[in-house]
C-alpha cells in the first residue's frame, strides 16, 4: 500500500482487526475447548458440579493420577471401532467426489456454453433438485429396496457379490 | 454449441438426476399416497362355562404376510396429506371457526405438528440467510486488510465451523451451553439467574438454533465473499479515491455492487441449506420448542413404526415449499438468461 490515500487510520485497523480476533475466537472456540476437554476423563468435561472442572481437570487427577489423559482417544479408536469409520468415510468422501465433479464439469461445460432454452431449464431443475432436503428422497429409495428385496434380487446380488 | 455437442456433454448428468433424483421423487409421489396396511383382526367366539364372548385377536402371521405382500400399503388417495400430521384441514377449520381473533388462532395452528415446524424452518431460514450474508463480508472485508502473513491461518481457523459436520458441530455447542457448560453457566452467572436454562425455554431454543445457524454458515459466505473481493478492480477503486470517496463510500459504491452476484448466490444456496435444517434439531434434542420440516420426516422414519406414506406426504410438501421459496430466485435467473440468450 504505497498510495497514501489507501492507508488506514490507526482507530479503524484497530476496529478491523479487533473483529476479526473476535471473529476468530467464536469460530475456534468451540474447537479448542473440545480439544482440550478431550484429554480429560468425562466426569470433568461433563461436570455436574463444576464446569471448571474441565479446565483444571479434577476428576481426570483423582481417576488416573496425572493432569491429562488419552483414555478417551483409546475408547474411540480402540474400543468404538473409529478406524472403521475412518475408512466408511473415506470410500464415500473419495467416489462422490470423483463421480460428482466429473458429471459436473461436463455438465456445467455443456450449459455455460450452450444458449439454448431448454439448457435454462435443465438448470433450473438441477437447482430444484439441489435445493430439496435430503431426508426428502430417502422414503423413496426405501420403496425401490422394498420391491428389489420382494423379487428376491436383493437376495441374488448378495449371493453373487458374496461368492466373489 | 450444436445440439449434438451438448447432449453428449449433458447426459451423464442429466442421466444421473434421472436415475437418482427424479425416479425416487416418483416413488416418493407413490408412497405419499398409500398408508400401512392396519393389523389383521380375527374375532371369535369364545364360548366358556358363563356363557360366549367375542375375542379379537391380531393375526401375526396374516398381518406380516399382507405388508410383505404389498409393500407399500393400501391406498389411501390423498389423506396423508389432508390429516392431522399434515395439513390437517379439518383442524384448521375449527380453529378458524372456533377463534375470537387471529392471535388464539395462530396459536392453535402452531400446536399442529406440520404448522409447527413450518413456522419454526421459515423463521430460520429467513433470519439466518441475511445474518450469515452482513457477517461473512464483514469478516471478508477484514481478513483482506490483514497483513499478508495473517492471513492463512485466519482464513483456515475461519473456515472450522463449516467444515465440521453439522453433528458434531451443533453437539459440541449443546454440551457448551448446558446449565453445567461452559456458555450456560457464564450466562447464568451474567445475569444473576441460577435456573437460568437455554433448554427451556423456546424462545430461547430459537435464539440458540439461529445462532449456531449463523456459527455454521457464516464461513461459506465469507470464503465466497473473501474470493470475490481478491477480482475487486483496482482501477476503480482509485478512481473513486480520486473522486474523493472515502473508505466507507468505497465500500458502499464499488466493492458492494460488485459483490452482487455474489450475495444472490449465497442467498440462493442459504436459502436451500437453511430449509433443510436437522442436524442442530437433533443434536440439541429440541423437538419440544422447535421442530422442521426435516424433522418431521426423520422422525416418521425412525419411529418404531415407519411411516412411509407419512414421511412421503411431508417429502412431497416440503418440496414443494423449496420449490415455492426459490421461484423469484428463479425468475431473475429466467430473466437474465432471456436477455443474453440467442
Amino acid at each position: 500500500m504505497t498510495n497514501p490515500a489507501q492507508r488506514r487510520s490507526t482507530s479503524l485497523a484497530i476496529i478491523s482487526t479487533g473483529f476479526v480476533v473476535l471473529w476468530l475466537m467464536v469460530a475456534a472456540g468451540p474447537f479448542l475447548w473440545t480439544l482440550w476437554g478431550s484429554f480429560k476423563v468425562q466426569g470433568d468435561f461433563f461436570s455436574k458440579a463444576d464446569w471448571t472442572n474441565a479446565l483444571y481437570g479434577v476428576r481426570t487427577m483423582v481417576e488416573t493420577g496425572d493432569f491429562f489423559t488419552t483414555n478417551g482417544y483409546y475408547g474411540a479408536w480402540v474400543e468404538h471401532g473409529f478406524g472403521e469409520s475412518v475408512i466408511n468415510t473415506t470410500i464415500v468422501v473419495v467416489s462422490t467426489v470423483i463421480i460428482s465433479l466429473t458429471l459436473g464439469t461436463l455438465g456445467g461445460y455443456a450449459l455455460a456454453r450452450s444458449g439454448f432454452k431448454y439448457s435454462f431449464w435443465i438448470l433450473m431443475l438441477a437447482l430444484v433438485f439441489r435445493a430439496m432436503p435430503h431426508i426428502t428422497l430417502v422414503s423413496g429409495y426405501l420403496l425401490p429396496f422394498f420391491r428389489v428385496e420382494y423379487l428376491g434380487l436383493l437376495a441374488y446380488f448378495n449371493y453373487s457379490f458374496g461368492s466373489h | 454449441m450444436p445440439h449434438r455437442t451438448f447432449f453428449w456433454f449433458i447426459i451423464p448428468s442429466l442421466a444421473a438426476m434421472i436415475l437418482f433424483i427424479a425416479l425416487p421423487v416418483i416413488s416418493v409421489i407413490t408412497q405419499s399416497l398409500h398408508v400401512e396396511h392396519e393389523k389383521v383382526l380375527i374375532s371369535s367366539e369364545n364360548c366358556g362355562p358363563f356363557g360366549c364372548k367375542q375375542v379379537t385377536i391380531v393375526d401375526v402371521a396374516a398381518t406380516t404376510q399382507l405388508r410383505a405382500d404389498q409393500p407399500l400399503g393400501q391406498f389411501s388417495g390423498f389423506d396423508n396429506y389432508t390429516n392431522r400430521n399434515h395439513l390437517a384441514f379439518d383442524e384448521v377449520g375449527l380453529a378458524w371457526e372456533g377463534s375470537e381473533n387471529i392471535g388464539i388462532f395462530i396459536k392453535k395452528l402452531l400446536n399442529l405438528p406440520f404448522y409447527k415446524a413450518l413456522a419454526f424452518t421459515l423463521t430460520y431460514t429467513f433470519v439466518v440467510t441475511p445474518f450469515v450474508i452482513v457477517l461473512g463480508l464483514a469478516i471478508a472485508l477484514g481478513v483482506n486488510a490483514l497483513p499478508k502473513f495473517a492471513k492463512g491461518p485466519t482464513i483456515f481457523v475461519s473456515l472450522l465451523p463449516m467444515i465440521v459436520t453439522p453433528l458434531i458441530g451443533s453437539l459440541i455447542l449443546f454440551w457448551m451451553i448446558d446449565g453445567e457448560g461452559i456458555i450456560g453457566a457464564s450466562i447464568q452467572y451474567l445475569f444473576n439467574d441460577p435456573g437460568l436454562s437455554l433448554k427451556a425455554s423456546p424462545a430461547l431454543t430459537w435464539m440458540m438454533l439461529i445462532v449456531y445457524g449463523i456459527w455454521h454458515s457464516a464461513p461459506f459466505s465469507f470464503i465466497v465473499f473473501y474470493a470475490g473481493l481478491q477480482t475487486v478492480p483496482a482501477d476503480t477503486l482509485e478512481a473513486a479515491t480520486i473522486d474523493g470517496a472515502n473508505r466507507w463510500q468505497r465500500i458502499r459504491y464499488v466493492v458492494v455492487p460488485y459483490m452482487k452476484p455474489l450475495v444472490v448466490f449465497i442467498m440462493l444456496m442459504q436459502l436451500m441449506d437453511n430449509f433443510r435444517v436437522l442436524e442442530p434439531i437433533v443434536s440439541f434434542a429440541s423437538e419440544a420448542s422447535a421442530t422442521s420440516l426435516s424433522w418431521i420426516i426423520y422422525k416418521d422414519l425412525t419411529s418404531d413404526t415407519q411411516l412411509f406414506g407419512s414421511a412421503a406426504a411431508t417429502s412431497m410438501l416440503t418440496i414443494i415449499g423449496v420449490a415455492i421459496l426459490l421461484l423469484p430466485v428463479l425468475f431473475r435467473t429466467w430473466r437474465d438468461f432471456s436477455r443474453t440468450a440467442h
